[in-house]
């Protein structure tokens, strides 16, 4: 068990150092040089000389620029590793400040549309195996199939469209009701986020809902036909207790461990979720970034959002090795 | 019986008696009892015909739609769809389709536009119009499918700027289609080199690669296409554009195909037929081109087949936000960024319209992968 | 036929019809069935694959799954706490029919490894049983819980409580599981072929557990195999079922020592006995076992009975040939009708064929040559045997077990551990062992697709010896020109996406021999050449059965015309009637050839048939090589004992031995040290923990070589000495 967590604990450092390479191949790819698209920029937005003169010379400090890209990556990955997130040119502050507690919204949000696709398809597959051919099971596996069809920024426009068309609706539903937008947080806004959060998490979840409900019905089939489950019938157990205690926890162990391949996923459509419905996430806060080069602050974005996608990989992990005894037993 | 007395009346073949007995299905080749299982499912069968149909349009838009993408029709900005109809103001049915005339108005209050029909005009749908020019290939036409004479059909209506949304979501679908195929054709490539490479020769080289595609798995694939997308010059040309987005689409997606191509050739590397062609004298190159890519080739295509869906969302992603695609250029994506505006949505709902023709492909694409899937297991009941 | 049956049967089974619904249309799988078990006895279901053995079987407690099983009539009896119950109405029911599962009636399944829940303790999983049905304090369910563990002999009962199943070998899997289903102590215990997934050491300690249980629970077993031997020494009575009928029921002594039916006289001749004739033809049944939809109407056996009759287009009766003894044959029609079944013997009266129903000839010996081996071929023997085909040379395959992160090797595994082999030209040399003691690759290493660890490697097609441990692949594809070989599993041995024309004529083009339509003249020979027609090359392996894809596989392997033949278990897969036919080929076409082969098999009994010499291998090391005939009589390493002894004969009433191997096969990557069979032997002795013996010569034998400390000293039991004491069948088989 200790080996096991080691081993999937130095791989998580392993990948997270990559993803952070990417990052910074990303941010150096875009032609030109970028001091000069910097000053450029902020003589565009009037600002004064000297302030662009010292931003520009607080970049090519704190980023090394101009030394070698070796050099470049180590400062830049030390400073983001010191929790600075870096600057952003657009908006002339640091780049976590502008994050904000839309990192913090976003992770949560994409956890509980995590549990959400838990919750509503693991009975749902689970379900359609147990009555594999009855009409619940046709009629799943077709909606299924149309969910994992229809991306989320298309369902979050469906969306739009209905609340515009036949609730009249001017604005478009946020996280919260429009007193609480800008209000603190308390115990009432977070009630009042509830209540708009779930409309969110179906929009969100949607596409991997239907997919997992495809996987949970396989599985759960797969897992139904096992000898080890006619051993069960053979002790006169119920139904239920051989659903539950015996296929349940074999069937469902693919669905933990395709986490890590979920939440990038949920993360992705989060983001452009964000953007469709203006909410207060990271998305629109990224697309900005791009739209305006802002190429710090965007790969900040990137990496930030991939390093939470990994440590949730090793947690999912973790629950994988404490649910299964042949993975926690493996020397 | 008739099998039973062709067992009995036939006399064994020699000592041990190996004896004919093979119902039809048994006696055609693999891919046609894959193609006989396909046929089976009818769900498949459906999608594979409208995708054809979908294909096929899209290729030969020029014809199929009535307008020039970028013909704007100035007094008819933002005029709802115009469905064609046989029965007239007077209830009297028509054998041909026709479309009635349409007023312009403004409504006294909020200043917006407003198209009233004006049911005393009707304008006959007709097949095979003259209407804008085109080029289709090397031939110069200016053939449409249908149309009306002296006054315009929009049957899904027009945009802000008075284009023809029908025809523009023609067009479109010749872009976002063919990203979905050009894509998955680079990521085909990617992935059975990589994942032939990965599986059969093993040991270390498997290792990086596979540690590789995780890191890749593991990023965000929206962000990190959006972040990718600022690499990409913005004074290019927009067939530049489009072809560097969707080579940036299939690099991130090669990583899925490459597993399974790799999980394939590791099954197949240890089935006895390899074992066998090696014994007979075939190298390693021979093994993988006559043994490993055939066997992998049916289940590669599946996975093929399924991963077109997330390229062309991809694009249409992209371009929706506007990183994508540039205008002129058109694609779904790029005609559904009108529609990301609330106040454009509430006045103008069929803006909507490219997003249906997305979903019908994407699901075309699903039904078709699923049913290839079930029909390709080699030894299942027929 | 609606009421119960006396008291004195567990189960009764009635005019039992199943019938399936696909796509296809719907097949009978179960027709008519008939069958019961009596208070403490053990009956025997045997027949081949797709019998409905298993669907027979289930369809006792609910099993099948319906649809798509349809159960068109008939009745099954079961003695529960209750009184005598209909289970087939209780389908409605299910917590009637959950009430007598486990409490009842029990099960046992082929798969153990599979059979045991992967995720939940083996404590979990039996208490779980007993809490189903009584109310008890867990304290007490665990009591029993290691009562029974202890009783079904795992050692160290409370610490296997807390075990997950990854963590148990097969047997002692099937061991736990057997526990799971005694401890509710039902009267009837059903076991589905629960031996046909171990090893033959691990089937004999199991067979002899539920031997031992019936006793001690005073239950009853219904038994279901494909194995004659298994039922042999176990059943009292015996069913035999083919197509979804049974063909003949009786007590096991007459079933083996009459047989009635034409195809149990088929089935117990096709199979290699330790008493047959070796490298002589095994009677074999014609044909394969049809699909279930392609049955001939009337007697299912009727297309493959050597005594097929113009009558046999209909159904036939059930003849009472004895009190404990039927026949569903038109042969015995007449008897009964004339003399009453009281007179009746098992000889068909119509004389019609001698071989049938006599049992001193029933096992037929058919010799390859007219004449005795005489001293001529042995002299022509002799002088090949100068020349040696192959030999290798303290030959040894490691793998390193690989670790972590960075791939440390941890250990290593050590599947062929210094092994010295010769083959002579024209000869065959058997490789026999258990599964993991590395004989397959030791046929992966003679034909380079492994890389040797260590050691030497000489083959010469020629006459000449060369050595090919390391000449480059091109070289080698040479030298594999004289090289076949024939694989395990049909399925899987030929490419699917091929057809028969390109699959046997690879070989051909590769090495350039042929090319355009000589290669399908060349193949359309191959193909007869095996038994199947030239024809049918242009089709594909999912249009043949088993058998024949096992032919096929051979005519690839020949297709170069090699000289040597590796054959790595080229049976094992294939039904029993199946399996005569495959080795009857494989000899005439190595006489036809003159092949030298290894033969590697796990069933001894299946090598000593085709073999001139075996090597016995235990955990990457020959322990025993001889001649086969020497190798069987008188065994000189006690591992071969066991083996021999483990082999279930057809021969009811066979004693066993008194000490079988203990335990388990050890670890390949941490083989014990000394005699690496000292774990296991019965007559282990100190030094065998501490010094490994060398392979050398027997005492009294030429040619005999074993590797044991003890083997001058230790007198151990081989088969003729048993085949002396017991009945016809040996004398009738066995050497002259």
């Amino acid at each position: 068990m200790r080996t096991y967590i080691l081993q999937r604990f130095i791989q998580m450092i392993i990948v997270m150092v990559v993803v952070m390479l990417v990052s910074f191949i990303i941010v150096e790819l875009p032609p030109g040089d970028f001091l000069t698209t910097l000053r450029e920029q902020l003589s565009e937005q009037n600002v004064d000389p000297k302030v662009i003169d010292s931003t520009v010379e607080m970049y090519r400090a704190r980023y090394g620029l101009g030394e070698n890209w070796f050099f470049r990556f180590g400062k830049w990955a030390w400073s983001l590793m010191k929790g600075d997130m870096g600057y952003s040119m657009q908006h002339n502050r640091p780049a976590s400040e502008l994050m904000g507690e839309r990192l913090s919204l976003t992770i949560w949000i994409s956890i509980a549309t995590l549990a959400f696709m838990f919750v509503v398809a693991v009975p749902i597959g689970m379900l359609s195996a147990i009555k594999q051919y009855s009409a619940w099971d046709h009629s799943f596996t077709f909606l299924a199939l149309l969910g994992v069809s229809v991306p989320s920024f298309i369902t979050a426009l469906v969306f739009l469209l209905l609340s515009v068309t036949l609730l009249g609706a001017t604005t478009v539903a946020g996280l919260f009701s429009p007193e609480y937008v800008t209000a603190e947080w308390s115990w009432a806004k977070f009630l009042d986020m509830l209540k708009h959060v779930w409309i969110i998490l179906f929009i969100v979840g949607l596409g991997d809902t239907a997919s997992t409900i495809r996987v949970m019905r396989a599985r759960m089939l797969d897992t139904l036909g096992e000898p080890y489950i006619d051993t069960a019938r053979m002790k006169g157990l119920s139904g239920a207790k051989i659903y539950f205690r015996h296929a349940l926890r074999v069937a469902i162990n693919p669905i933990i461990s395709s986490i890590g391949l979920r939440f990038p996923q949920i993360i992705s459509g989060s983001t452009i979720v964000a953007i469709v419905l203006t909410l207060p996430l990271i998305g629109p806060l990224l697309l900005d970034a791009l739209l305006g080069e802002d190429v710090y602050l965007a790969c900040s974005i990137l990496v930030v959002l991939t390093l939470a996608l990994v440590v949730g990989n090793f947690l999912a992990d973790l629950a994988l090795a404490w649910l299964d005894p042949r993975i926690r037993f493996e020397s | 019986m008739e099998q039973n007395a062709a067992a009995n009346g036939q006399p064994p073949l020699n000592e041990t008696g190996v004896e004919e007995r093979f119902d039809v299905t048994k006696q055609v080749s693999y891919g046609r009892l894959i193609y006989l299982r396909f046929l089976r499912n009818h769900a498949a069968v459906v999608a594979a015909f409208a995708l054809v149909l979908i294909y096929l349009i899209t290729l030969v838009c020029p014809f199929f739609a009535p307008y020039d993408p970028n013909t704007r029709f100035i007094e008819k900005v933002a005029h709802p769809p115009l469905l064609p109809t046989f029965i007239d103001a007077d209830g009297k049915f028509h054998l041909r389709p026709f479309v009635f005339g349409t007023v312009q108005s403004r409504d006294p209050k909020t200043m917006e536009r407003v198209y009233t029909e004006d049911t005393t005009q009707r304008f006959p749908l007709q097949l095979f119009v003259r209407g804008d020019e085109y080029t289709f290939l090397f031939w110069d036409s200016d053939l449409h499918l249908f149309g009306a004479q002296d006054s315009p059909v929009f049957i899904l209506g027009t945009d802000t700027q008075g284009r023809d949304l029908f025809s523009r979501i023609l067009f479109g679908g010749r872009i976002s289609t063919t990203v979905g195929l050009i894509g998955v054709a680079i990521s085909l490539l990617l992935g059975i080199v990589v994942g032939m490479a990965s599986g059969y020769l093993g040991g270390a080289v498997d290792s990086i690669i596979q540690r590789g595609i995780e890191v890749l798995l593991s990023f965000p694939s929206l962000p990190l296409w959006m972040a990718l997308s600022l690499s990409l010059p913005r004074h290019w040309s927009s067939i530049r554009i489009f072809l560097l987005i969707t080579i940036l689409l299939s690099i991130v997606g090669w990583g899925g195909l490459a597993r399974v191509v790799r999980g394939m050739t590791l099954a197949v590397k240890s089935e006895e037929f390899v074992l066998a062609s090696r014994m007979g004298g075939g190298g390693t190159w021979w093994i993988l081109i006559r043994h490993i890519l055939p066997t992998n080739l049916s289940y590669v295509i599946v996975a093929a087949t399924l991963a077109v869906p997330g390229i062309i969302l991809g694009e249409t992603a992209l371009s929706f936000l506007g990183l994508g695609i540039q205008p002129p250029m058109i694609s779904w994506g790029v005609l559904l960024q009108d529609a990301q505006k609330v106040s454009f949505l509430s006045q103008m709902p069929w803006l909507i319209a490219p997003a249906f023709f997305i979903m019908a492909t994407v699901l075309a694409f699903n039904f078709i992968g699923d049913g290839l899937r079930d029909a390709l297991d080699p030894y299942s009941n027929f | 036929m609606n009421s119960p049956p006396d008291s004195d049967k567990v189960l009764d089974i009635r005019n039992l019809r199943v019938s399936f619904s696909s796509i296809a249309g719907a097949t009978r799988a179960v027709n008519g069935v008939s069958l019961n078990v009596r208070s403490g006895e053990i009956v025997g279901l045997v027949g081949e694959s797709g019998c409905g053995k298993s669907v027979t079987i289930r369809s006792i407690v609910g099993l099948v799954p319906s649809p798509p099983a349809l159960f068109e009539d008939g009745e099954i009896w079961l003695r529960t706490r209750r009184g005598m119950t209909e289970t087939l109405s209780l389908y409605k029911n299910m917590k009637a029919l959950r009430q007598i599962r486990g409490r009842d009636v029990s099960m046992i399944f082929q798969e153990p490894m599979r059979s045991v829940h992967p995720m939940m303790t083996i404590g979990q999983q039996i208490t779980e049983g007993i809490l189903e049905h009584e109310v008890v304090d867990p304290a007490e369910a665990y009591d029993r819980t290691v009562e029974m563990l202890d009783l079904v002999g795992l050692p160290n009962p409370p610490a296997q409580m807390n075990r997950y199943a990854h963590e148990l070998s097969g047997g002692m899997r099937q061991r736990a599981l057997i526990a799971l289903a005694l401890v509710c102590h039902p009267q009837l215990l059903l076991a589905d072929e629960p031996t046909t997934a171990l090893d033959v050491t691990i089937q004999a300690q199991i067979l002899e557990l539920i031997r031992d249980l019936r006793e001690r629970m005073s239950m009853s077993v219904l038994l279901i195999t494909h194995n004659m031997g298994v039922v042999a020494n176990l059943a009292d009575r015996i069913s035999v079922m083919y197509l979804g009928r049974i063909m003949e029921t009786g007590t096991v002594e007459e079933i083996f020592k009459e047989p009635a039916h034409p195809y149990t006289q088929g089935l117990l001749a096709s199979m290699p006995s330790l008493f047959s004739q070796p490298k002589t033809h095994l009677q074999s049944l014609r044909g394969v076992v049809p699909e279930l939809a392609m049955a001939p109407k009337g007697c299912v056996f009727a297309d493959r009975c050597p005594h097929v009759m113009p009558i046999c287009d209909e159904t036939p009766p059930v003849v009472e040939l004895r009190a404990d003894h039927s026949a569903a044959c038109w042969l015995y029609d007449d008897v009964e009708a004339s003399q009453g079944p009281d007179a009746v013997t098992a000889r068909p009266p119509h004389g019609s064929d001698s071989t049938l129903g006599d049992s001193s000839q029933r096992v037929e010996v058919i010799p390859l040559t007219k004449t005795e081996p005489t001293a001529d071929a042995d002299q022509k023997k002799l002088a090949d045997s100068d020349t040696d085909l192959l030999q290798i040379e303290n030959v040894a395959l490691h793998y390193p077990i690989l670790r972590g992160l960075l791939r440390r090797q941890v250990g290593t595994v050590r599947a062929v551990d210094g092994v010295d082999l010769s083959i002579r030209r024209g000869e065959t040399l058997g490789l026999v062992g258990e599964s993991g003691c590395g004989k397959t690759s030791v046929g992966r290493l003679v034909t380079r697709l492994v890389e040797p660890s260590a050691g030497r490697i000489h083959f010469g097609a020629d006459g000449r010896l060369e050595e090919i441990t390391h000449i480059p692949q091109k070289e080698m594809k040479g030298v594999r020109r004289s090289m076949g070989m024939v694989f395990q599993d049909p399925l899987s041995s030929l490419n699917a996406r091929m057809n028969i024309r390109n699959i046997v004529g690879e070989p051909l083009m590769l090495h350039g021999m042929a090319r355009g339509s000589a290669v399908d003249e060349r193949v359309g020979e191959l193909l007869e050449m095996v038994g199947l027609r030239a024809a049918h090359q242009s089709r594909f392996p999912h249009a043949f059965s088993g058998g024949q894809r096992q032919r096929i596989a051979i005519a690839r392997a020949l297709a170069t015309e090699p000289s040597f033949l590796v054959a790595d278990e080229p049976v094992s897969a294939l039904d029993v009637s199946v399996q005569a036919q495959i080795l009857n080929l494989l000899l005439t076409l190595q006489q036809q050839l003159n092949l030298s082969m290894l033969f590697i098999a796990h069933d001894i009994a299946v090598v000593r048939h085709v073999s001139d010499r075996i090597a016995v291998m235990y955990l990457g090391k020959i322990v025993e090589l001889g001649n086969a005939r020497d190798i069987c009589v008188r065994p000189v390493h006690p591992y071969t004992e066991a083996l021999l002894a483990s082999i279930p004969l057809p021969i009811p009433g066979l004693a066993t031995l008194q000490e079988m191997p203990k335990g388990d096969l050890p670890d390949p990557a941490n083989p014990p040290t000394g005699c690496r069979f000292h774990t296991r032997c019965p007559y282990s002795q100190p030094i065998c923990e501490q010094e490994e013996p060398p392979l050398v010569p027997f005492a009294d034998a030429v040619d005999h070589f074993g590797a044991c400390h003890f083997q001058d000293e230790l007198h151990l039991q081989g088969v003729e000495e048993i085949g002396e004491i017991h009945g016809p069948a040996a004398a009738a088989g066995g050497e002259e």
